[in-house]
């Protein structure tokens, strides 16, 4: 497979591409491994951190710009922290480290093998594009067209999209009413 | 790629001068361990229980809210930079976006979901008010509790 | 060998590593210094380049060599690690905040376009010649990289805070996260006008189109907008008056109470970094980047000494911006931290969508001399903000009084 890739690049900027990618996946690949094998929550989080970094690097190195971006700006800003604040709202002392069970620790690997003979197959039918280096200067991965797409063949994901968000934030209100009832009333309590 | 061959290289450099900064220093600093540097800094007090505060839903709430924001953004880049191009359409197609947003953010408004209000749990101030009214100190305890700043209409 | 892009790529990327940690350096020093104009003090002005080593000659240079000697002090010192702390964490966390705000200059048009005449030593080619992007990374997404490395900066602070094993060092990390992430979204769409109004992200081109003397630049025509920008950059970079995440007076250091010597330093460099990126980030959004003032005939592209002018012109825009916020440091006294929230959620937020609405409008109605609108928007915003602000129902009193011996609200002292 290395070496397919490497024929396939002869120019020199194809070794840099290649030497980036490997840099790249290394960094995804290890924190990955970090992150499984770490038993301290905010570790792993840390770790799930650098591994969405390198992919974004890897997105970046496709010519994939926005998605990379997007990736950093949402994933890594937005949904890792939620997770970090998710794990210190509910966990009572997240100094404890979590050791799974024998039976989770088996249930993991089945779904991991799992996960990774489907992801195998998907790859391999799909079959990888022959010039795959060629892409990044491509016109089609520019912002530009992206925003053309959205307004138009996928103007429909992108409205609903608003929905979801819309419902996501009255959602949110609801539990926040919710909890600022339930203050009232513990606060009234306390003064009777 | 180019590009990004920079950035990596700014990147790499970024951490080998954090990086070698950390290291040889090592070699250099002294290492003086005492068994008072080795506990918790709170002001000189020694300290109580855990450093594991309750962790306060509103901090939660306000990560919430943010990525409703960010995702948002993140889907209305491209329709900013394709803006120019197709004004009449872009405006048309995004405002139900926005509008939608936008009623999202009125009702998060009305609801209180943007007030920083103080949690229910612990609120010592009541339970002060009590203790300051019913245990009033006399006598040179006053005095002694009272604030400098109205020290000055003592005889 | 290279092309023009690549090798100036390179040589923005060595020189401007440098030219960043110096930048850095001294505006420690230019914080200090303001600080004692501010309160009528002399400052530092003892230290010169000898170190008190007898052999270097001794001339104080008015105090430059402060800075060199705190780095100095900073690495020598005792490298301390509490033994309660979670190891792995405490060292990434300072480096988790360095490197984003590091990085995050990548895609600072420094000098505009150098026609690069390309570099022939001995006969090779090392770099051809052609035209080239005073830049580090000349990217389509440009001004979103922006939002996307500051997004990481998050980490370095709430990672610290909780590694440290300290309640201030946790209580200043939640805080400055909550801060950041609040302050993220007013940032977001202020970039966002601009992108709309431009129709460009890359950030060569918003500077190329600001390019007109003063009458181009942003900040003219979209005040309310700059001043948004400018405020949540400040809470982003942790300044006063939004350093609630390290207020000495309740958290100590905050995220950075436990840690010392040059893991500190990285803290502090962290800091002082994010400040000068944000001035670079004000500067080339609203400030017009590279362009002189009053002077509208100016060379989108020339040679080097053209790039030279046009980096002084940006750096120079850059030290008045660090130096405006050093001296708000000095002048406004810090928030509470329900009112730094309340700011972003329910002043900066609305009216930055509310500016968003009116661009799309205007952009899309395609009125003439749009830059006249936009400022009207901007001022009838203001005004409207000024109107109507004090009129929108308050939620309930946050700020309870707290009848404490000693507090303004202690019975006793009242009574």
């Amino acid at each position: 497979m290395l070496l397919l890739h490497v024929q396939t690049v002869g120019s020199s900027e194809g070794w840099v591409t290649l030497v980036l990618f490997y840099l790249f996946a290394a960094l995804s690949g290890v924190s990955a491994w970090a992150l499984v094998l770490s038993p301290n929550i905010i570790r792993m989080a840390v770790y799930l951190m650098l591994t969405l970094a390198g992919v974004a690097g890897i997105y970046f190195l496709l010519g994939a710009e926005l998605l990379a971006a997007v990736q950093l700006i949402v994933y890594v800003g937005g949904v890792l922290i939620l997770i970090i604040f998710g794990v210190m709202l509910t966990s009572r002392n997240p100094y404890l480290n979590v050791a799974p069970r024998g039976g989770e620790m088996a249930l993991g690997l089945v779904l991991a093998t799992v996960l990774a003979v489907l992801l195998a197959v998907a790859v391999l039918a799909a079959g990888l594009p022959e010039a795959a280096a060629a892409a990044p200067d491509d016109d089609r991965y520019a912002v530009r067209w992206i925003g053309a797409l959205l307004l138009s063949r996928h103007l429909i994901a992108f409205e609903v999209a608003a929905v979801i968000l819309l419902i996501v934030m009255i959602g949110a209100g609801y539990l926040v009413r919710r909890r600022i009832k339930a203050n009232q009333a513990g606060a009234t309590e306390g003064r009777s | 790629m180019t590009p990004l061959l920079s950035i990596t290289l700014f990147l790499l450099v970024g951490l080998g001068f954090v990086l070698v900064n950390l290291t040889i220093g090592r070699f250099l600093r002294p290492r003086a361990p005492h068994p008072d540097k080795a506990s918790i800094y709170e002001c000189g007090e020694p300290s109580i229980g855990t450093n594991w505060v309750q962790f306060d839903l509103r901090f939660y709430m306000v990560a919430l809210f943010f990525l409703v924001f960010d995702v948002e953004l993140a889907l209305i880049y491209p329709w900013a930079v394709v803006f120019r191009d197709m004004p009449g359409v872009a405006l048309l197609l995004g405002l139900p976006f926005l509008g939608l947003i936008l009623i999202g953010y009125i009702y998060e408004w009305y609801s209180g979901s943007l007030e920083w209000v103080r949690s229910g749990i612990n609120r010592p101030d009541e339970a002060m008010a009590d203790d300051a009214s019913s245990q009033t100190p006399s006598g040179l305890a006053a005095l002694a509790r009272r604030d400098p700043e109205t020290l000055s209409d003592i005889p | 060998m290279f092309s023009a892009q690549v090798f100036v790529s390179m040589l923005v990327v060595t020189i401007a590593l440098h030219v960043i940690l110096g930048a850095v350096a001294y505006s420690v020093m230019l914080e200090r210094k303001i600080a004692s104009w501010v309160q009528n003090r002399i400052g530092p002005n003892r230290t010169g380049f000898d170190f008190g080593q007898p052999f270097l000659p001794k001339f104080h240079f008015w105090g430059l060599g402060q800075p060199l000697a705190d780095g100095l002090k900073l690495f020598l010192k005792e490298d301390y690690t509490p033994p309660n702390v979670d190891k792995v964490l405490f060292i990434i966390a300072p480096m988790l905040a360095v490197v984003p705000a590091l990085i995050a200059w990548a895609v600072i048009p420094w000098g505009g376009y150098w026609d690069f005449p390309g570099l022939t030593v001995f006969g090779t080619e090392i770099a051809q010649p052609g035209m080239a992007v005073v830049t580090v990374a000349p990217i389509n997404i440009g001004i979103l990289y922006f939002l996307a490395v500051g997004s990481l900066a998050v980490y370095g602070v709430v990672i610290g805070g909780y590694a440290s094993n300290n309640k201030y060092s946790f209580l200043g990390g939640l805080r400055a996260t909550a801060q950041m992430l609040s302050y993220e979204i007013p940032l977001g769409v202020s970039i966002l006008i601009i992108i709309l109004m431009f129709g460009t992200a890359r950030t060569d081109l918003i500077v190329l189109n600001q390019a007109q003397g003063i009458l181009g630049w942003n900040i003219v025509w979209m005040p309310l907008l700059a001043v948004i920008f400018f405020t949540s950059q400040l809470a982003e970079a942790n300044r006063t008056p939004f350093d609630l995440a390290e207020c000495e007076q309740e958290l100590v250091g905050g995220f950075h109470t436990e840690y010392s010597s040059m893991k500190f330093a990285l803290y502090f460099l962290a800091e002082y970094a994010h400040i000068v990126t944000g001035a670079a980030f004000f500067t080339l959004l609203f400030l017009g980047g590279w362009s002189i003032p009053f002077y509208v005939g100016q060379a989108a592209a020339g040679g080097l000494p053209l790039v030279l002018l046009n980096v002084g012109v940006f750096a120079f825009k850059m030290f008045l911006i660090v130096a405006l916020v050093m001296v708000i440091r000095w002048t406004i006294p810090r928030f509470r931290f329900d009112q730094l929230m309340q700011l972003a959620w329910r002043c900066l937020i609305p009216v930055s969508l509310i500016l968003l609405l009116a661009a799309a409008v205007l952009v899309a109605l395609k009125v003439p001399a749009i830059h006249w609108w936009m400022l009207g928007v901007n001022v009838l915003t203001f005004i409207g903000l000024v109107v109507i602000g004090p009129k929108v129902p308050k939620g309930p009193p946050v700020n309870r009084k707290i009848p404490l011996e000693g507090s303004r609200f202690s019975p006793l002292t009242t009574s």
